[in-house]
């Protein structure tokens, strides 16, 4: 039988025990290619929490009412809905933060966590558990998302959201700004994680 | 029935509240997303042709937008071409400027790219983009050492593809910038002025003033009687006469000055004030190389005298045909 | 409002257009799934174990109405589940007798001979393949824990002595740990289950007792004690055929046992052996 957990739990289960990036391993695409600085990095994790939010808000409001045929497609057009809200608002209020996601923030509608989410939890569970797990679920994304970027950004520019922090001395790592140096901090984090958890599970 | 009744009411409502939604949301950021992409293209163009104060769209084809940069007079300065075209990882968006004759390269902006970062999106380097400016297209690239001829730029180590497609994107803009100001020569305001070509503003005679002393550089003084001006040495002694001349050019008109020694048997030389034709090709009359044929040459000029530019036969024969013009002009007048 | 007009009308077309499509397939490729499929995944753990031999919570319940399986193979869901499902289906109420694992070896570090000093990774399963591990017994259990680590429910843990401990509340017997253990040591009993042999080693009982101070060196003096039919020598290894009656002869036959390879599970044995 499926257990009903609180709200509580349902929000910090996203954070840690299955965190969607480092346990789940979802969502690993957009985490790789828009990490490269903290300032996008950040962006993008919003971009996540208001699409993964307000998705999982409506599609919670109108579960019942969706044949189980037409779930995935009804899922989908929801869930691009918001992303093209998403798209716009950058385009309009932050167009060098549009230019540097690039074609990253429509790819948000096929980004794992959001349609898995839906199809996991939100479809069957209560409507405002569904909001915490999906708030849970993004904070979740933003924070490893948001440690890949500092790091990447300091090992490879130097800087963090455009602050220098290194001195004249150091020479950057242009690998950390290409993909290999993502995947290798990314592996990194999710051995990290993997041995927290076996500390904690012993 | 109920159930396939269901699953089709459902999808579509969900599917027209979307559209609904995303119109709304549409048309409340249309006008934001407008004003950036606009402010993105001046800014671009303006950094590309500094004297810019205004300008005109033209579009050419679906990658290419033509720019007509002008002053705070209308007068046309330069052309811009807004173009895209491939790069090593994906499109690379780039705004560049020429002058109005649309022989050098004024400067280069890169609008977008998505190249490797640290690598070939290196392009956006200022180093990179100021080596275009006064280059000659069509522009070729070379590795690993200081580009040495005027149409040559240096590749970026280690991104000669990006560098090489930057390139291409310039050499295309402008031969499709030449190709479509040919049947579509810009609008200079040649035919507005043509009634004032009679009158002289305060800013035409310093021109002339000093196109006579380019011409003759003995030159103290200038008398002007009638039509024509005398010129004079330091010691008083006439040294040459010189005249405006107006003709027809292929794009509109054409006014020169022209300068005779005294004899009225040899010019001296000839300056181009103002023309029309088309840039590229008949403006090449402002061509220094071109104009020093006429000095010294014998009066009238015959045709045979004058290499013409290619591809401007017309322009360079009405030259001919103005200079002698007003040499019969002044030597009707002095004969009085 | 053009522009309204225009996405409003995309969007409803698109959605009439693949909503038709959708109506259309479901018709064609419709799978007639059994209602009642839903209510026994409704019912069941939902832990996926795959004690139950099938792939998943789904594929059980499949089965079961299908009828190829009993609806009372779930070990997790034990008997509530059991009742549940035959209810369901219209079935007799099976019952399910409580399993629980045990390990059939007693080979601890101090009772069993090492012959050598292992540094590779540390799982039974790379030991064992590695020229069959580094103690003297090869039959016996290696102690690296791949059960332990294996249990879905956290009903295991490894003791001191290095061999692995089931906490019987927890154990649900969906026999992961079993399948796990390279060397079968563990298997699942009735949890009302006394007397068991615990060993494995099937070699001659002069060798068996070199290598480890708790193996069974065949002797046959258990199954002498025990009633007739009710145990067997086998393999150099004594046999429990009838653990019924086993345990209610438990003491006069594990008196017998000179090394105590058989006795009572440490649950019901009062001193410590």
């Amino acid at each position: 039988m499926n257990k009903k957990h609180s709200l509580g739990y349902d929000f910090i289960k996203g954070l840690f025990k299955e965190n969607p990036v480092l346990i789940q391993l979802l969502g690993l695409c957009s985490v790789l290619a828009v990490s490269n600085t903290a300032i996008n990095s950040i962006s993008m994790g919003l971009a996540v929490l208001f699409v993964l939010f307000f998705s999982s808000f409506v599609i919670g409001l109108i579960k019942n009412i969706i044949p189980s045929q037409v779930r995935i497609p009804s899922f989908i057009v929801v869930i691009a809905t918001f992303v093209t809200i998403a798209d716009l608002f950058f385009k309009a209020k932050f167009p060098d933060i549009s230019k540097a996601l690039g074609p990253y923030v429509p790819l948000i509608v096929v980004n794992c966590i959001i349609l898995g989410r839906q199809e996991a939890f939100t479809q069957k569970n209560p409507l405002l558990n569904s909001l915490f797990d999906a708030l849970g679920m993004s904070v979740g994304y933003i924070i490893v998302i948001l440690a890949l970027g500092i790091v990447r950004e300091a090992l490879g520019f130097g800087t963090v959201f455009g602050f220098r922090i290194f001195g004249s001395w150091f020479h950057p790592l242009i690998v950390m700004i290409l993909p290999p140096g993502a995947f290798l901090t990314l592996g990194v984090f999710v051995g990290l994680m993997n041995w927290i958890s076996s500390k904690r599970r012993a | 029935m109920r159930l396939e009744f269901r699953m089709v009411v459902v999808l579509t409502l969900i599917a027209i509240f979307s559209g609904f939604v995303l119109s709304y949301t549409y048309i409340s950021t249309r006008n934001d997303i407008e004003k950036n992409a606009e402010m993105a293209k001046k800014n671009a163009l303006v950094k590309v042709l500094p004297a810019t104060k205004d300008y005109e769209e033209k579009i050419i084809d679906k990658e290419t937008t033509l720019l007509i940069a002008k002053d705070e007079n209308g007068r046309i300065i330069g052309y811009a071409a807004m173009t895209e075209g491939a790069g090593f990882q994906g499109k690379i968006k780039l705004m560049v400027g020429f002058d109005n004759t649309l022989t050098h390269i004024t400067g280069l902006e890169i609008l977008e790219n998505v190249e490797t970062p640290g690598l070939g999106n290196r392009i956006e380097e200022d180093w990179f983009k100021e080596q275009y400016q006064n280059r000659v297209p069509p522009i070729t690239y070379v590795k690993g050492k200081k580009p040495e001829k005027e149409n040559e730029i240096q590749a970026i180590t280690g991104a000669t593809i990006s560098s090489k497609s930057v390139v291409k994107i310039v050499n295309a803009a402008h031969e499709k910038l030449r190709t479509f100001l040919k049947i579509n020569p810009s609008s200079q305001p040649c035919d507005e002025d043509s009634s004032k070509i009679g009158e002289k503003t305060d800013k035409e005679i310093k021109t002339i003033i000093e196109a006579i002393k380019e011409l003759v550089p003995e030159t103290k003084e200038i008398t002007k009687i009638d039509d024509i001006f005398i010129v004079q040495d330091s010691g008083g002694n006439k040294i040459g006469y010189a005249g405006i001349g107006v003709g027809e050019g292929y794009n509109g008109e054409i006014k020169i000055i022209t300068l005779f020694d005294i004899s009225l048997k040899h010019l001296k030389g000839i300056k181009i004030l103002e023309h029309c034709e088309t840039p590229g090709i008949g403006s090449k009359i402002e061509d220094p190389e071109f104009l020093n044929q006429f000095t010294n040459k014998v009066l009238p000029l015959k045709e045979a005298e004058i290499d013409v530019i290619t591809g401007a036969t017309i322009s360079s024969k009405s030259l001919i045909e103005i200079v002698n013009k007003v040499y019969e002009r002044i030597k009707k007048e002095l004969k009085k | 409002m053009n522009a309204l007009t225009g996405a409003l009308l995309t969007m409803a077309i698109l959605g009439l257009i693949f909503s038709l499509f959708l109506v259309l397939a479901y018709k064609k490729l419709k799978v007639e799934e059994d209602p009642r499929i839903h209510e026994i995944v409704e019912i069941l753990p939902g832990a996926n174990c795959g004690g139950c031999g099938y792939p998943g919570c789904s594929a059980y319940a499949e089965a079961v109405v299908r009828g190829e399986a009993p609806p009372n193979l779930c070990a997790p869901g034990g008997q509530e589940v059991a009742e549940a499902i035959s209810k369901l289906l219209g079935l007799e109420i099976a019952t399910m007798e409580k399993k629980v694992a045990k390990l059939m070896c007693r080979g601890s570090i101090e009772n069993a001979v090492r012959r050598a000093e292992y540094t590779g990774i540390e799982t039974c399963r790379v030991a064992d393949a590695t020229l069959k591990g580094d103690k003297a017994c090869v039959y016996g259990c290696l102690g690296f824990g791949d059960c332990v680590r294996s249990c879905p429910f956290d009903a295991m843990y490894m003791g001191e002595e290095g061999l692995p401990h089931i906490i019987e509340e927890k154990c649900t017997g969906c026999g992961i740990c079993v399948e796990t253990c390279p060397r079968d040591i563990l298997e699942l009993v009735p949890i009302e289950r006394k007397v068991f042999v615990f060993c494995k080693n099937i070699e001659r009982g002069a060798v068996a007792r070199k290598y480890c101070k708790a193996a069974c060196i065949a002797c046959g003096l258990c199954v002498k004690a025990a009633p007739e039919g009710t145990m067997k020598m086998e393999n150099n290894l004594a046999v429990i055929i009838d653990w019924k009656s086993v345990d209610e002869h438990a003491e006069e036959i594990i008196a017998k046992c000179p090394t105590k390879a058989i006795k009572l599970d440490e649950k019901f044995a009062e001193v410590e052996v």
